[in-house]
């Protein structure tokens, strides 16, 4: 058998993802929410796909982040070839690899802000102590420490997607992929939370791959792409992070 | 290991944040299993106490009667030839109701002092025992019998108009328990029967056999048969508690899996989140072991609670006979071990069917 070995490109991009396509069963029918998707993205860029309800977004971050499997198409993330990975390497995969934030925050309502920001550390083995001294620090960073025993519930929507971009943070992970991360925030809490992510990308060069309705993010955007019909199209050429 | 222990306490807090979810989970359980308890209880009591009497006796009593429970008497005579055709032991005993009432009946036996430790075997809960050459009016009653009417050792109990005062509690394990018994003379005396008896007990031994008919309308049965035989009549009951005991087991079953399927379907959204932060997927069945082990223990205490208080309160008696459900060590046991396995499987199974569920659509799951 012929040895795959990574291409130069491969080597220096984070992402390498070729001809990606994925098709869902509604019914009888199938549905193609991805077309023929090519995408590459570098360590430490900041990169925006705008598109409108039912692009393919979220069917896109899915597969960048090991969620989902493509019907078709070559995806590597950070080295890993999430074609063939079973789902226990998929498991490791998000663990050691990805951050996810969502649209709705996806905390677990019963555990306070730092118990929800250390997840990540339990899923790894580390211990309560250690972990919640990390999760701490992390809480700092995102200006939330004073709220860490909070529960969801006690939290306004820029708190919580606060928490989750901590949580997604924690493990310093090689992208965070983050899902209509202001789409359920009003414009105050929007703007703070694109505020954030762009000091994040800028002073830590945390790479960042954002699905969006939110124009506001094209600002910081170091690459933008479109999203329409399952289709991607590049918008910008890259900028400087 | 750790990650497993994890998500143990994750469920853990998670089921104690919806603590009145939870107790309706568990009330369900409550009412299946101490109904399930209760019945299979008093299954489980009426088939052992009208089936522990040892076959090795038998009984000699007038034909067509029900000697050992009431309705046989014969001449002491009786006793007499039994002896003379080298029967080795011959114990005398009456059986009879007394009371004027089925609420106030009682089953009283005359006992033979010198002979009935070889044909009875009891335990003391409180007194002592009947003695040969004791005074007259002394009785040894059981403790259901004592328990029923609230008299202690030292008390008296009132046989057809007269007082006794009781020597001591005995417990059996069987049907004994509700009787009340008295020196062979006192009962003669009581009942105005001269020298008769109702049965005479006899060594299987070879000499008389089971349907032997002697003259004068005497016959041998086997010991405990007519007993039986009074208990046969319950049969249809006792089926009837069965097929009820049985079909509330599967509703105990049944309530159980549809908790834990619940409970599980209730988390997948949190389950998907543990999933996508790296938890793999056999450590969800941690999560879903806390909240059903912490649900089915809540349930099974509150039930616990349930049956005493119903085995407390709600007495059972017909005809002198109390009727009470038998939760001895084995049955609790293994009802226990069967719920354990339940919980390991229904936490198991909704797991893994979970943790091969779309993550993706779960995240989006309201």
């Amino acid at each position: 058998m012929e040895a795959i070995l990574p291409t130069e490109t491969a080597s220096q991009n984070l992402i390498e993802a070729t001809g990606l396509k994925k098709v869902y069963k509604r019914g009888d029918e199938d549905v193609t929410a991805l077309h023929k998707v090519d995408l590459s993205v570098a360590k430490g860029e900041f990169s925006v796909i705008i598109g409108p309800s039912g692009s393919g977004k979220s069917t896109l971050l899915h597969l960048l982040g090991g969620i989902d499997r493509p019907t078709r198409g070559q995806l590597r993330v950070n080295g890993v070839d999430l074609v063939s990975a079973s789902d226990a390497a998929l498991t490791r995969f998000r663990r050691d690899n990805i951050g996810f934030v969502f649209q709705f925050y996806n905390l677990l309502p019963s555990l306070n802000a730092l118990d929800n920001v250390i997840l990540p550390l339990l899923a790894r083995g580390m211990g309560w102590k250690a972990s919640r001294e990390r999760g701490r620090a992390i809480l700092e960073q995102v200006g939330l420490v004073q709220r860490q025993k909070h529960t969801p519930g006690q939290l306004s929507g820029g708190e919580q997607q606060r928490v989750a971009i901590a949580r997604a943070m924690v493990l310093e992970p090689a992208v965070i992929l983050a899902d209509e991360p202001t789409g359920d925030l009003d414009s105050a809490s929007a703007g703070s939370i694109v505020a954030l992510m762009a000091d994040l990308n800028q002073r830590l060069g945390v790479t960042f791959i954002v699905a969006t309705h939110n124009l506001n993010l094209l600002k910081v955007a170091g690459r933008s792409y479109e999203l329409v019909d399952g289709r991607l199209k590049q918008s910008d050429q890259p900028t400087p992070a | 290991m750790q990650r497993l222990a994890v998500t143990l306490r994750l469920g853990l807090q998670d089921l104690l944040r919806h603590r009145r979810l939870a107790l309706v989970m568990a009330l369900l359980i409550t009412v299946a299993a101490s109904v399930f308890t209760i019945l299979e209880g008093y299954r489980t009591g009426l088939a052992d106490e009208f089936n522990t009497l040892s076959g090795q006796w038998l009984v000699v009593q007038e034909t067509e009667s029900f000697g050992e429970f009431y309705g046989s008497r014969i001449s002491s005579r009786v006793g007499e030839e039994l002896a003379g055709m080298g029967v080795s032991r011959v114990v005398p005993e009456i059986h009879i109701i007394t009371g004027t009432s089925v609420q106030n009946a009682t089953l009283l036996r005359g006992i033979d002092l010198e002979q009935y430790r070889r044909t009875e075997t009891f335990t003391l809960d409180a007194g002592r025992a009947l003695q040969p050459g004791g005074p007259a009016r002394l009785v040894m009653i059981g403790w259901r019998l004592a328990e029923n009417q609230q008299i202690k050792s030292g008390g008296t109990i009132l046989l057809r108009g007269r007082n006794f005062t009781v020597t001591g509690i005995f417990r059996t394990g069987t049907y004994m328990d509700n009787e009340a018994w008295i020196a062979l003379k006192d009962a003669q005396d009581l009942l105005g029967w001269g020298s008769d008896v109702s049965v005479y007990l006899i060594p299987d031994e070879g000499i008389l056999h089971e349907s032997d008919t002697l003259t004068g309308g005497i016959s041998v049965a086997r010991r405990g048969e007519g007993i039986r035989s009074v208990a046969y009549q319950y049969q249809p009951i006792i089926d009837l508690m069965d097929v009820v005991a049985l079909a509330m087991g599967a509703a105990t079953i049944l309530a159980l899996a549809n908790i834990f399927w619940r409970l599980a379907w209730l988390r997948r959204r949190e389950l998907a989140i543990l999933r996508t932060v790296g938890f793999p997927a056999y450590s969800l069945v941690g999560y879903l072991l806390a909240q059903a082990a912490g649900v089915t223990l809540v349930g099974i205490g509150m039930s616990g609670l349930a049956v005493l208080l119903f085995t407390s309160t709600v007495k059972l008696a017909v005809t002198g006979f109390s009727i009470a459900p038998r939760l001895d060590q084995p049955t609790i046991l293994s009802s226990l071990g069967w719920v354990g396995l339940l919980v390991l499987i229904g936490s198991l199974v909704p797991a893994w069917w979970l943790s091969h569920l779309n993550l993706a659509k779960l995240l989006r799951a309201e």
